[in-house]
């Protein structure tokens, strides 16, 4: 049992791929674009540092104040912070900044007397702290703390753009896969359905031809198929309608004389007796094959008309048994309406009698089971059952019981049976019967109940 | 007495076989090898029954049955091949009553043409009401007349035999198969349309009669006749 049809699983497969790709692509994206920013950034800090440094280092020649020294440095960093380390004492300018903020390696380094940058979080927030020594021996250096809130900010926004365009793609994918399976499988579908229809005997039916040349040689290599199946089977019904007419009217003729040498029968030398007698038996079963042929050439032509009508099963049963010479009270079938075609009921009881009869010496019961639906007759006698060899193919055509070659029969009733309670609405089944011989299931449609 | 069947065949050997052997069982067979042989022969002689072979050359079988319809009263049998199920729906619209299988085998057509006869002229059956009626519907068994009001309905033979057992059963209701066996001489498997063919023209007859409540369909049932 699959679970996905093949069209689910192209969809899942492009959005997979889809989402998957777009993944890659948006994470990508994503991270070089950082790297790339936040080193422009950088550099841009280090760049703004460096000049404060140097004013804050020219100003130190002129004041000892250091105050001076930072806010002039401070004044080239529009919005950044900035410290001055002089003396072994900190002084701080902007808000919210504590020395103890500042990074302990930048502080380091600085204190090697060399310059560093470094990114850190600040209160909170991330910044790029650069400090520059303001001379080349001493503890004195300046530091600028540049915030980078703001690309903080625009990576988000990057982020969920790249987030949304991952989504879409995945949608895109999905869609994409969905469209491109309906345009591919579309005319497959068409195609298989036609075939249904075709299989259910409407040989009329034409898959239609898609536009994309790949597809239309399908369909048209499975509508030139259907065509020359169609021929097939009309000639082929023709040949039977002409085989079947053209045997019936000799075959008149040939049973009216056998009748007519069979009612002087008394008038006729023993020979002769014995050769009326062959003659009428096999006129009759000669008839019952040339039926048999009929019946099953105009199934399969597929010009069955079934004529329905609902009557009781047990009045049904119990007249098909009488007219069989069946011992009424072997019947087991209560009052209830079943949907049947008379003509082709009857043929399907007095198979599965004759049948009975030739292989298990005739029926031993006629029983029944009601559901809601249906009700199943059940054709039991006490022979030795249907081999397991035979049990799969006894309802095909001209198939007949291996141990029972020599007996005579069209080899077509079971099929004819299986046929006939198709069109009724109904099927046939083997079991095995209580006496141990063979069980024919026939189940019928229930009608509305006589009231 | 001795009855006079039409048998209309275009195969000179079936005609050949099937007449030795009606002629075995006391009929006397009038040969008609095609349909126009069998419109003229209606005129010439008296007819109690037609067996018609649906294919023809010339006029075909179901025309030769519309054509006789329209002028006789007799009951019409047709011929067709086993099973071809719109042949027979065709030939009881044209006006046939029964039908038969092709091949037919002579002991069977005996037992079916005695079977419709004794219906169609069953002088000799027991008929303790001899008329009857149901509200303006009367029957007159011995005479083999059916009237509305005073007028006379004019029914073929099969129709007039379903009308008879509604009348004669009424206010009961009955179903096809009784209609089957008690008209057709059929047991319970004869083909229900038989019965719904009939009951359909004389439906039409009494309608023309101003009768159109008359003839009930009971469904599931059967049918039956209210004043």
């Amino acid at each position: 049992m699959p679970t996905f049809t093949l069209r689910k699983k192209t969809v899942l497969l492009g959005a997979a791929i889809a989402s998957l790709l777009s993944l890659l692509a948006s994470v990508s994206t994503f991270l070089l674009a950082r790297e790339y920013m936040l080193r422009q950034r950088d550099d841009v800090a280090v760049a703004q540092v460096r000049a404060a440094a140097r004013i804050a280092s020219s100003t130190l020649l002129r004041s000892d104040d250091p105050l001076t020294v930072l806010l002039a440095g401070a004044q080239v960093l529009p919005g950044a912070r900035a410290a001055l380390h002089q003396g072994g004492t900190w002084l701080v300018s902007g808000v919210g900044l504590a020395p103890e903020d500042l990074p302990v390696d930048l502080v380091r380094n600085l204190e090697t007397g060399s310059a560093a940058r470094q990114r850190a979080k600040v209160q909170f927030e991330t910044a790029i702290i650069v400090g520059f020594p303001l001379q080349t021996q001493g503890d004195t250096w300046f530091v600028g703390v540049v915030s980078l809130e703001e690309l903080e900010r625009t990576l988000l926004t990057l982020r969920g753009a790249l987030a949304i365009g991952a989504i879409l793609a995945i949608v895109g994918g999905g869609a994409v896969g969905w469209w491109l399976s309906r345009r591919v499988m579309e005319p497959l579908h068409d195609i298989s359905s036609t075939a249904e229809q075709i299989s259910g005997g409407d040989l009329t039916k034409r898959a239609k031809e898609p536009r994309e040349p790949d597809l239309a040689r399908i369909a048209q290599t499975f509508n030139e198929m259907t065509d020359s199946l169609r021929v097939r089977i009309d000639r082929e019904a023709r040949f039977g309608a002409v085989v079947s007419h053209e045997l019936r009217s000799p075959l008149t003729v040939i049973k009216g004389a056998a009748d007519l040498i069979a009612a002087r029968r008394e008038d006729l030398p023993p020979r002769a007796q014995m050769g009326s007698d062959l003659l009428s038996e096999r006129v009759i079963m000669f008839e019952k094959i040339l039926n048999d042929l009929i019946e099953i050439n105009r199934y399969q032509s597929g010009t069955v008309e079934p004529l329905l009508e609902e009557l009781s099963a047990r009045s049904l049963v119990e007249t098909l048994s009488h007219r069989s010479g069946i011992d009424p009270r072997i019947i087991e079938v209560p009052e209830i309406a079943v949907v049947v075609d008379v003509r082709r009921f009857q043929q399907v009881f007095e198979n599965l009698n004759s049948n009975a009869k030739l292989y298990a010496g005739g029926l031993v019961a006629i029983r029944s089971k009601v559901t809601s639906s249906h009700i199943e007759l059940y054709f039991d006698d006490a022979g030795v059952g249907v081999s397991v060899a035979d049990s799969s193919r006894i309802f095909e055509p001209f198939v007949r019981g291996v141990q029972h070659s020599a007996v005579s029969g069209s080899g077509l009733g079971l099929s004819i049976t299986v046929e006939h309670l198709r069109v009724m609405g109904g099927n046939v089944q083997l079991g095995t019967s209580p006496e141990g011989g063979a069980r024919f299931v026939v189940v019928l449609r229930r009608g509305e109940d006589f009231s | 007495m001795n009855f006079r069947v039409l048998f209309v065949e275009d195969d000179s050997k079936i005609r050949q076989v099937i007449s030795a052997s009606l002629s075995d069982e006391g009929f006397e067979v009038v040969e008609a090898p095609t349909g126009e042989f069998a419109i003229a022969e209606v005129d010439l002689t008296a007819l109690d029954l037609a067996i018609i072979d649906l294919r023809l050359p010339g006029i075909n079988g179901i025309d030769v049955v519309r054509n006789l319809r329209q002028r006789t009263t007799m009951p019409l049998v047709i011929l067709t091949a086993h099973g071809e199920s719109n042949d027979v729906v065709t030939g009881l619209e044209a006006g046939a009553d029964d039908f038969l299988y092709k091949p037919i085998a002579a002991k069977e057509l005996v037992a079916r043409l005695r079977a419709i006869l004794r219906r169609a002229t069953d002088s000799a059956t027991p008929d303790p009401a001899v008329a009857v009626s149901v509200g303006s519907v009367s029957i007159d068994a011995s005479l083999h007349e059916a009237s509305v009001a005073g007028a006379r309905l004019h029914l073929t033979r099969t129709e007039f035999g379903v009308l008879r057992a509604l009348v004669q059963a009424s206010p009961a209701t009955l179903s096809r198969q009784e209609l089957l066996e008690a008209v057709w001489g059929y047991d319970y498997l004869g083909d229900s349309r038989l019965v719904d063919m009939q009951i359909y023209r004389i439906r039409q007859k009494l309608e023309a009669h101003g009768l159109k409540e008359s003839l009930l369909t009971v469904r599931g049932v059967g049918f039956k006749i209210v004043p």
